[in-house]
């Protein structure tokens, strides 16, 4: 039976694996053409912009767009001297783990329930996309309003049993946690989405075989399902990642960065940077240096989880 | 799931039918011009985005455009957090409208963007005809008056006047007065007060009311230094930080919202904030209006002084066009006059008030259903209006760089430093006070 | 079904525990908008609506633009849909498929964008759009969307294009199709399940989109359903009652979308391409 297990993983694989061969012209002319309207959108919305910010980054700008002198890297240097910019540094790495890490586990036994046939997986995919569709603003106002120690309903129930959750977003310790599980609220769908769409991507009759070969299920996702569906989860752990660590709003309608500082993360410490201090150089190097710490990471990433096989 | 999918289209064909009458809802859109000040339009941008004040400042600008005026009005709303880059925005691309209703401070920022008319001859002109309260047109002194005053706020306190009576206790005047009753009123299921303690502006406003009372609302030396750290605003903090044990659990992610659902809910018997509690009381609550009380705030006990925090809400011209400076003005002195100003003020019925010194016996604003409700309430507010300032404008100063602290929140930060972390009130001012003086240097 | 089978007990878990969590705040979100103001803020809350009352969607719909804000936010939405969907699609069969030389680098060039924290591009994109005329316009907003929509996309179609086994492109070849009807008779067919979580995706980023709406957007009439809602929440005061409606109905439009076009169209192509 392992012989066909391996069989059949070698096969998987080496579908995976294409053969070379000669470019044609027109092949070539065609894929640019079809790759040049998403590089020009990028140019313009983002490259541009970046330019932008980066040449500010090496000024002394208070308020966005005032007059300001070149100052080279005197305010980098201010900013890696400030104990709020590693503090939120911090912060954003354990939000960055933690969204991870939750979001992974519901998205992936959300999408898996779903694949299921039977009235809840039926149902289910129609509204277990809903927290996702919900506005941050939304998410922030409904989250709040039922944790609230006067009338919130969430509260009033585990106190009803007996668990008095205090002040989870005005509580520095558990603050950022809160948030956190509020944020994973708002995400999963996304990732159970994505992780949805590439399961079925498997055919039927690879997984057919294997069971038929006797294979468990166990055996059969990790030596079959989770290879084949690699670039994708591959895909949604990287820019998921990036997506995770820039998120703003989601904090910043409920805490603010607060209390004290606690759920100030990184996008939060250059918001307030530049449009609560009015210090937008200094807003721009903090970003650019955490663009180069997230590069870093990145690369990291990518390196020890690329599927192996040619781009 | 399809009988809930057919449910919902049902729902939403409703709604697209119920389109709301063009007529009172704004501008047709069809006509609506994307630049700022197209040919015969005065654009206005304005933050106050309840679909109340909405409705009634579109209103206003139907009724003026019917005089025929060179300019037509058109009023855009805007989003109080997203203002603040918006214009920076659109001052940098020449975009920006040709009037914007600012608060001071926002108004410094807006100057320091390099767009902004002086319109002393407007203001001058109404002080001539109305007389407008100093409160209102102090913080827009500079030299020039930089915007024409529209309405205000401030805060009084709020009491649940059934809850006071039930257990006993008057209505308090100085802080040990409050102390004691936001104790007595703190039973099971129940806090004495609700006060805010997120990192907000709701925050700031409030322990602002209570420094003035302290004598610490001016906080800036001649030149502009800050001077925070003083014996008045250490006890203000150390009031509040013992007032914060008698409010709810949760008070440290409190703003505005949270504090009026517990009072109109009865979880709270106290609170400190503007008019805005007015209006919803009777429906939230349902209590009667007999059980809204209203005092000034709480003054110090030894040498204390009546005051509170005081919004002069206005309007700031900033097209660079003669014709439309002028327009400006003839609109916003439009909206002054007596037959207007009390529909204008009524857009929210309590938290605004008028700035003219005859507008406290406007008919038309008084009359309105919730005013001659709680007249009583309306007048602690007018009276508490007249020792009511603003941090950065305090004595008819005039500190450019507020926006820079206010924009912080540093008294906000200050009071979840004592309440989150247990620093003492010495502790959390003085670090307020660094805070405070590195932002603006 | 290619998950492991979990025994009864822990699935039936899963179910509840996501039931609950999912379902359970929007059930008190959907009752709360029937709720009268005295009732919402109570303390001991009611789990079933004591007065049932229309009031706060009568609110909804004549104090505020709503049915223009769903317009705009609807035309954004399916706009920004579209042009991802061609833009990801042609960049992912490109650099995938035909791999075209230096695709390596121009693919991790795409993913850069989501480096960059929105804020920082606020100011400067601002002046781009002004300059392009683009403000206050559908464009616009779908054009800023879809730079932040399509990187993504790209790299999630690479995944299911690496799916599509290569011998049939041989084998269209030699049969003598060029390589523009390969790719549109026989691999993007193939490409369904990508193709309709791509679709989801643009769709809801779009539809939930707020910073850079309410930064782009000058006029009333322009305005998107989050700014609204936004707008509703208000300062200095909150109607708790119109928050919940205007949340009801900023989901509504979508769950009749999925209920609808999902189980047709998702739920179809899926099981069109696992065969």
């Amino acid at each position: 039976m392992a012989a066909t297990i391996n069989r059949l993983a070698a096969t998987v694989s080496r579908r995976r694996q294409a053969p070379s061969r000669r470019r044609s012209g027109r092949e070539a002319l065609l894929g640019y053409a079809l790759v040049t309207p998403i590089v020009v959108v990028m140019l313009l919305v983002i490259a541009l912009p970046v330019v932008s910010a980066v040449t500010t980054s090496m000024q002394d700008q208070r308020v966005i767009g005032s007059p300001s002198s070149f100052v080279g890297f005197a305010t980098y240097l201010d900013v890696l001297s400030d104990r709020a910019f590693w503090a939120a540094l911090g912060r954003s790495g354990i939000w960055l783990i933690a969204n991870m890490v939750v979001q992974a586990v519901l998205g992936f036994s959300t999408a898996l329930l779903l694949q299921r046939s039977g009235w809840w997986s039926r149902t289910a995919r129609t509204w277990v996309v809903l927290p996702w569709v919900v506005p941050t603003v939304a998410v922030a106002v409904m989250w709040q309003w039922m944790l609230n120690t006067n009338y919130g309903i969430v509260y009033k129930m585990l106190d009803a049993v007996g668990i008095d959750i205090g002040s989870p977003f005005g509580n520095p310790a558990v603050a950022l946690g809160a948030v956190i599980l509020v944020n994973s609220w708002h995400w999963f769908p996304l990732s159970a989405v994505v992780i949805y769409g590439a399961l079925a991507t498997v055919p039927t009759e690879v997984i057919e075989a294997a069971k038929v070969d006797g294979a468990g299920a166990w055996r059969t996702f990790t030596s079959i399902t989770l290879p084949l569906i690699q670039p994708i989860l591959f895909a949604l752990g990287l820019v998921g990642s990036l997506w995770s660590f820039n998120i703003l709003d989601s904090i910043y309608l409920i805490t603010a960065g607060g209390p004290a500082g606690a759920t100030t993360t990184m996008p939060v410490y250059v918001y307030d940077t530049a449009f609560s201090a009015f210090r937008s150089s200094r807003a721009a190097a903090a970003s650019v240096l955490t663009v180069a710490v997230l590069v870093v990471l990145a690369l990291v990433f990518a390196r020890l989880s690329r599927p192996k096989e040619e781009v | 799931m399809s009988a809930m999918a057919i449910a919902g289209a049902f729902a939403l064909g409703l709604s697209a039918c119920s389109t709301p009458d063009p007529e009172t809802n704004g501008p047709d859109p069809e006509t609506n011009e994307e630049e700022p000040g197209a040919a015969g339009e005065l654009v206005i941008w304005h933050m106050e985005g309840v679909p109340s004040r909405v409705a009634a400042f579109n209103e206003l600008a139907e009724r003026y455009n019917a005089t025929g005026p060179a300019y037509e009005v058109v009023f855009e709303v805007q989003d109080w957090d997203q203002i603040y880059t918006k214009i920076a925005a659109a001052a940098q691309s020449g975009q920006q409208p040709d009037v914007l209703f600012v608060i001071p401070d926002f108004a410094t920022y807006v100057r320091g963007l390099g767009v902004g008319q002086p319109v002393t001859d407007v203001v001058e002109a109404l002080d001539d005809t109305y007389g407008l309260l100093d409160a209102a047109s102090a913080p827009y002194l500079d030299e020039d008056y930089w915007a024409v005053p529209l309405y205000g706020m401030v805060q009084v306190l709020w009491y649940r006047a059934d809850l006071l009576a039930e257990a006993g206790v008057e209505p308090p005047e100085t802080w040990s007065d409050l102390l004691a009753a936001a104790q007595a009123l703190t039973v099971d299921g129940r806090s004495g007060i609700a006060l805010p303690a997120g990192k907000n502006l709701a925050t700031d406003q409030v322990i602002f009311s209570l420094m003035t009372t302290a004598g610490a609302a001016n906080f800036f030396t001649d030149d502009g230094q800050v001077a925070i750290d003083t014996p008045e605003t250490v006890a203000a903090f150390e009031l509040y930080r013992e007032l914060l044990e008698f409010s709810p659990v949760d008070s440290g992610n409190y703003a505005w919202g949270e504090p009026q659902a517990a009072f109109n809910s009865g979880s709270a018997a106290m609170a400190i904030e503007k008019g805005q509690y007015l209006s919803p009381f009777v429906a939230e609550s349902g209590a009667t209006p007999a059980d809204l009380g209203c005092m000034p705030i709480p003054v110090k006990n030894q040498s204390g002084q009546s005051g509170s925090i005081y919004y002069s809400n206005g309007a700031m011209v900033l097209s660079d066009d003669e014709a439309r400076v002028s327009a400006a003005g003839d609109f916003l002195s439009w909206l002054l006059e007596p037959e207007n100003y009390g529909d204008f003020l009524n857009a929210e019925p309590g938290l605004f008030l008028p700035v003219t010194s005859g507008g406290a016996e406007l008919e038309t604003w008084r009359s309105n259903d919730v005013l001659s409700t709680y007249p009583e309430c309306v007048d602690v507010m007018l009276e508490q209006s007249e020792t009511g300032t603003l941090f950065g404008f305090a004595d008819g100063q005039y500190i450019d760089s507020i926006g820079q602290i206010s924009g912080q929140n540093f008294l906000a930060q200050a009071i979840q430093e004592m309440y989150v972390n247990d620093m003492s009130a010495e502790d959390a001012v003085a670090w307020m006070q660094a805070q405070m003086q590195k932002a603006i240097d | 079904m290619s998950g492991p089978s979990l025994t009864a007990l822990p699935r039936t878990l899963a179910k509840a525990v996501l039931t609950i969590i999912v379902i359970g705040p929007l059930y008190w979100v959907t009752i709360s908008a029937f709720k009268g103001r005295e009732e919402i803020i109570r303390s001991t809350p009611t789990l079933v609506p004591e007065t049932f009352t229309l009031s706060n969607f009568e609110q909804l719909f004549q104090a505020t633009d709503y049915p223009i804000f769903l317009r705009n936010s609807a035309i954004v939405a399916v706009g920004t849909t579209v042009v991802t969907l061609l833009l990801s699609l042609g960049a992912a069969y490109g650099l995938y498929r035909l791999r075209v030389p230096g695709g390596g680098r121009i693919a991790a060039a795409i993913l850069l964008s989501y480096l960059i924290p929105g804020t920082l591009l606020i100011v400067p994109l601002y002046s781009m759009l002004a300059d392009l005329q683009l403000i206050d316009t559908y464009a616009g907003l779908i054009l800023v969307n879809v730079a932040f929509t399509a990187p993504f996309c790209t790299w999630l179609l690479r995944g299911f294009i690496l799916s599509v086994p290569r011998d049939l492109d041989e084998a269209a070849a030699i049969d003598g199709a060029g390589p523009l009807r390969t790719m549109a008779q026989i691999v993007l067919p193939l490409l369904a399940p990508g193709i309709a979580t791509v679709s989801v995706y643009s769709f809801v980023f779009a539809w939930t989109e707020f910073v850079f709406a309410s930064q782009f957007v000058v006029s009333s009439s322009m305005q998107t359903l989050p700014i609204g809602l936004s707008a509703i929440v208000g300062q200095y005061t909150v109607n708790w009652g119109l928050v919940m409606a205007g949340t009801l109905f900023t989901l509504l439009p979508t769950i009749v979308l999925f209920a609808f076009v999902g189980r047709h169209f998702v739920g179809g192509l899926i099981a069109g391409a696992t065969k």
